[in-house]
């Protein structure tokens, strides 16, 4: 088995050059590439490493010793394929971000059934790429961070052009109403409202926690980050009146901004924070502070009653989602393994997407529109 | 007493210049494009004295997003793409082969926490994104690479 971080030591046999002799010689007229702060300027830069990314596709071409990543495309193939999983009946339907093995282009959304039938590929195809000329301008997309509407028929999520660059869009279930919401979005994490009207969202320009309505419009901070940790991944309650989530503890806030107060104090760093469509319990993680370890915890909401539901050395959980009825979480980790888990820390199975795709990042978990 | 931005700036030199210099290297495919970026951000850093306040990040950040810049220019003037001509030891190259093979995203997440060691939160603020979506690219290039490295491993 190779360990990758080990791999990774060779490097400490580079000679390094005397850079800051050559950094106290320079003066300011010789530097072209000033670091820039405004997201914009930032995402200009990083455009550059996606056209970079061909060059280095020629790099290895030229090597001619991987010839398994095909020609980057905008978009990959559709699929409509079964999954293995071990629920026997459907409980809902999941949305997650995607991706092909072999495929070099980005994430792609995908919704399945949680008993692991009907998944389909919603986004990276023709119908959705044209109808975005940010993708003609960067060349690349890659779409996560997937939310439903109240109703569970239609799916926000965040569209990635470049690190900085990214935009708010929804799609309806069926695959079509493709639309971007909001250009320029500088989202991370986005949980859409239980009354429909809002979407909060990680704010990768500030880090702290945002909303925006619905349309696109109205943007306004609720926690800008002050030092401290960044805040993370929004949970609305049942009445969308109050946002709890995670900054180094579990928050909650009025969904005003007003009242923001820790609700545990942990020991560990929390990375991740869901609470119960009844809004009776919170699920967390706490993340070990060099990030290669996590945990899934139980609280009541009230920040008491706090237990374990995964054993410590049982993987790097970092995300949690509940069922629609509150009775099942579905736990993932650093590597993209899903696994359903009753909130009594018995493990009913593993989510296996369709042969050839693996699942990255937070899933969503709704209730079937009829 | 407060510390002279030049002297903060000195040990970040001192303390990180090398692991900065070898995690450039990593990322860029080329110890020149490394030793430039790494250049202009250092002397960015000491001609903006005490407008900079963390300098550990600030330089971190500076010197990864130079680095992405020349990449760009790189791949806009045909010919000079990167190659691994430079003479470096065969696991060396070896990884700086395998890590070309991911999206500049992932490489930059995976050499910031697989080699910097730096946490998730660390490289979620110099690549400034979310600590959730740092986790995605350390994901995705851990699945890329494992197989990749084995290849070449032993």
């Amino acid at each position: 088995m190779t360990d990758i971080h080990d791999r990774f030591r060779s490097l400490d046999d580079l000679d390094v050059p005397d850079v800051y002799a050559r950094a106290r010689t320079l003066g300011p007229k010789e530097l072209q590439e000033p670091p820039a702060s405004a997201a914009r300027r930032v995402g200009v830069i990083l455009l550059a490493t996606v056209v970079a990314a061909a060059g280095f596709g020629l790099l290895l071409r030229a090597r001619g010793t991987d010839d398994r990543a095909p020609a980057a495309t905008a978009a990959t193939p559709t699929a409509t394929a079964t999954a293995s999983v071990a629920p026997t009946t459907s409980d809902g339907l999941l949305a997650f971000a995607a991706q092909l093995r072999g495929s070099t282009t980005g994430l792609v959304i995908a919704v399945m059934r949680s008993d692991g039938t009907g998944f389909r590929q919603l986004t990276g195809l023709p119908a959705d790429h044209q109808a975005d000329p940010q993708i003609a301008r960067f060349s690349f997309a890659s779409d996560d961070s997937p939310s439903f509407s109240p109703d569970g028929r239609t799916i926000a999520f965040v569209r990635r052009y470049t690190e900085g660059i990214n935009s708010l869009c929804m799609i309806d279930l069926d695959g079509s109403n493709f639309r971007v919401v909001k250009r320029d979005a500088q989202m991370g994490e986005i949980a859409w409202s239980p009354d429909g009207r809002t979407i909060a969202f990680y704010s990768e320009q500030d880090g702290g926690i945002h909303v925006v309505d619905v349309d696109g419009t109205n943007e306004r901070v609720l926690w800008q980050r002050t030092g401290g940790p960044n805040q993370d991944s929004p949970s609305w309650s049942p009445d969308s009146s109050r946002i709890y989530y995670a900054s180094g503890d579990v928050w909650v806030a009025n969904a005003d901004g007003s009242g923001s107060r820790v609700l545990a104090d942990l020991p560990r760093h929390v990375g991740w924070v869901a609470l119960s469509p009844d809004g009776s319990a919170i699920a967390f993680s706490e993340q070990e502070s060099d990030g290669n370890s996590g945990a899934i915890w139980l609280m009541d909401a009230d920040g008491s009653n706090v237990r374990r539901v995964t054993d410590a050395t049982s993987g790097n959980w970092y995300t949690v989602t509940w069922s629609p009825d509150g009775s099942r979480l579905l736990i993932e980790d650093d590597r993209g393994t899903a696994v359903f888990m009753d909130p009594d820390g018995t493990s009913t199975g593993p989510l296996t997407p369709p042969d050839g795709w693996s699942v990255s990042g937070p899933i969503a978990w709704s209730v079937q529109p009829a | 007493m407060s510390i002279e931005p030049h002297d903060a700036v000195e040990r970040v030199w001192r303390e990180q210049g090398a692991k900065l210099w070898r995690s450039l290297v990593a990322f860029t495919a080329d110890p020149d494009v490394a030793t430039d970026a790494m250049a202009e951000a250092f002397a960015q850093a000491l001609g903006r004295g005490d407008a900079v306040r963390d300098h550990d990040r600030w330089i971190w950040r500076a010197s990864f997003r130079i680095a992405a810049g020349e990449l760009k220019a790189r791949s806009r003037r045909s010919g000079e793409m990167p190659t691994l001509s430079y003479q470096m030891p065969e696991p060396v190259a070896d990884l700086v082969h395998a890590l070309a093979s991911l999206s500049p995203n992932q490489r930059a997440a995976a050499v910031l926490h697989e080699y910097a060691d730096l946490s998730t939160r660390d490289v979620a603020r110099i690549l400034g994104c979310s600590q959730a979506t740092v986790r995605v690219h350390l994901a995705q290039a851990r699945k890329r690479l494992r197989p990749l490295l084995e290849e070449t491993g032993d």
